[in-house]
């Protein structure tokens, strides 16, 4: 039996999360990625991002926070397209925006690899 | 000479004054009959800066003739911040088709301020498309999120309370169905800022100039908006200025208007994209978007009266 969680990113992060860094501002993709994230992909076996009910997001917020899995937290794209899972009722392309973050950071990682 | 040539010359001259005189400068808008968003809002960000620079008492300004320009200043914001009272009370008076909401400003990324400008504008009377609400909210923070990052580096000579400063405004028109949001900052500008996230071959291959040819401030532009749509992300490259763009892209008579130093760089929704460039610089961006109102809310076009009272 799988076990699976679900961050709802306005209630469990911020309604308005932006910017990459810390120097950025509070609500930034990095400390998304290090606090919520990464912890419940390698605690669980199905992660599901919900992003309704916030204010929006940014490209930077966005790139971080996922591409960032790749580049900085060393999990395989492998690893992600089987536990990590994107949802949004308001916004359904957001899906294939943050799909194509951790596609791109992929393979700008296996580029660099050769 | 183009009218934003006059605002920049008029910009110009107020810095002369205010940075050569001892006594405060009194702008006199007397014979001002209009004044475009744009053109009020630079103005407004440069007097602000005069004020944080030389004290709140050194730039003052007087009443104009023009009832609509005098609400204008009074809604936006510029009456508070020149320290003149308003004398007129336009919500008893008046249904005018035109609402301005005051500026806001700041020198961090503020999570809430497409927010607050959104409840500002709307309130409780009209709601906001979900989808264009995200969109705004991702035009709006990213475009603060460039300012903080780049438009004013170390070297860039900026005083106490300007450095790091942007702008914020918005007004709608019920009359022609039209949502206005504009946003500036008084850096260096997109041109000069362009080149040193991306090297000048790649700046050149985006806009298919041959070696050699160095772009001018409006090509500059469009080269940040091609490679950001275009280029794979890179690590605190973010999509470069194509953020800006999403919010049009959504709303069919959308457009997106960017003024940095000495070009211009115009995106409608459709698609089209067109650059140009004036002889002055206005020293600093001014990004302006516009959207149907229709499109982006549950404004209905039919529910503006044709005989609803304005000072338009």
């Amino acid at each position: 039996m799988t076990n699976s969680a679900t961050i709802n990113v306005a209630r469990q992060y911020h309604p308005e999360p932006a910017g990459r860094v810390p120097e950025d501002g509070p609500y930034n993709g990095q400390r998304f990625r290090t606090e919520l994230l990464t912890p419940a992909i390698r605690t669980f076996d199905c992660v599901i991002v919900d992003f309704d009910g916030t204010e929006g997001y940014g490209s930077s917020f966005l790139e971080e926070a996922f591409g960032g899995l790749i580049r900085k937290e060393g999990f395989n794209k492998s690893v992600l397209d089987k536990k990590l899972r994107i949802v949004s009722a308001e916004d359904p392309t957001v899906v294939d925006e943050v799909a194509a973050y951790i596609d791109q950071a992929w393979k700008k990682l296996q580029k660099q690899g050769e | 000479m183009l009218q934003q040539d006059q605002t920049v010359e008029f910009i110009r001259r107020f810095w002369a004054a205010a940075s050569s005189q001892k006594n405060c400068v009194r702008l006199v808008f007397e014979n001002t009959k209009v004044i475009r968003p744009g053109a009020m809002l630079l103005l407004l960000a440069h007097i602000h800066k005069a004020r944080l620079v030389y004290g709140n008492e050194h730039v003052t300004g007087t009443y104009p003739s023009n009832p609509r320009v005098e609400r204008t200043f009074e809604e936006s914001g510029f009456f508070k911040l020149l320290g003149v009272h308003p004398r007129r009370n336009y919500k008893k008076r008046h249904r005018p088709s035109t609402k301005y909401i005051p500026f806001s400003s700041g020198t961090v990324l503020v999570n809430d301020a497409s927010r607050k400008l959104r409840e500002a504008l709307f309130g409780s009377e009209l709601q906001m498309v979900i989808a264009a609400k995200k969109r705004l909210y991702r035009a709006v923070s990213e475009a603060m999120l460039n300012v903080v990052q780049h438009a004013y580096p170390g070297y860039f000579q900026a005083k106490q309370g300007a450095r790091g400063r942007w702008w914020l405004a918005g007004s709608i028109d019920r009359r022609r169905d039209e949502l206005l949001i504009m946003f500036c900052d008084l850096g260096i500008g997109i041109p000069r800022t362009l080149p040193k996230l991306y090297a000048i071959e790649k700046i050149r291959a985006a806009l298919s100039l041959l070696p050699g040819i160095e772009p001018n401030d409006g090509e500059m532009i469009k080269a940040g908006m091609t490679i950001g749509r275009s280029q794979t992300m890179e690590f605190n490259r973010g999509k470069g200025l194509n953020d800006l763009r999403r919010f049009v892209e959504f709303s069919p008579g959308g457009e997106l208007r960017i003024l940095s130093r000495k070009g211009t760089y115009v995106s409608s929704s459709d698609g089209k994209e067109s650059v140009k460039n004036s002889s002055l610089s206005i020293g600093g961006t001014l990004i302006k978007w516009t959207v149907p109102l229709s499109i982006v809310t549950n404004w209905n076009p039919k529910d503006f009266q044709d005989d609803e009272l304005s000072d338009d």
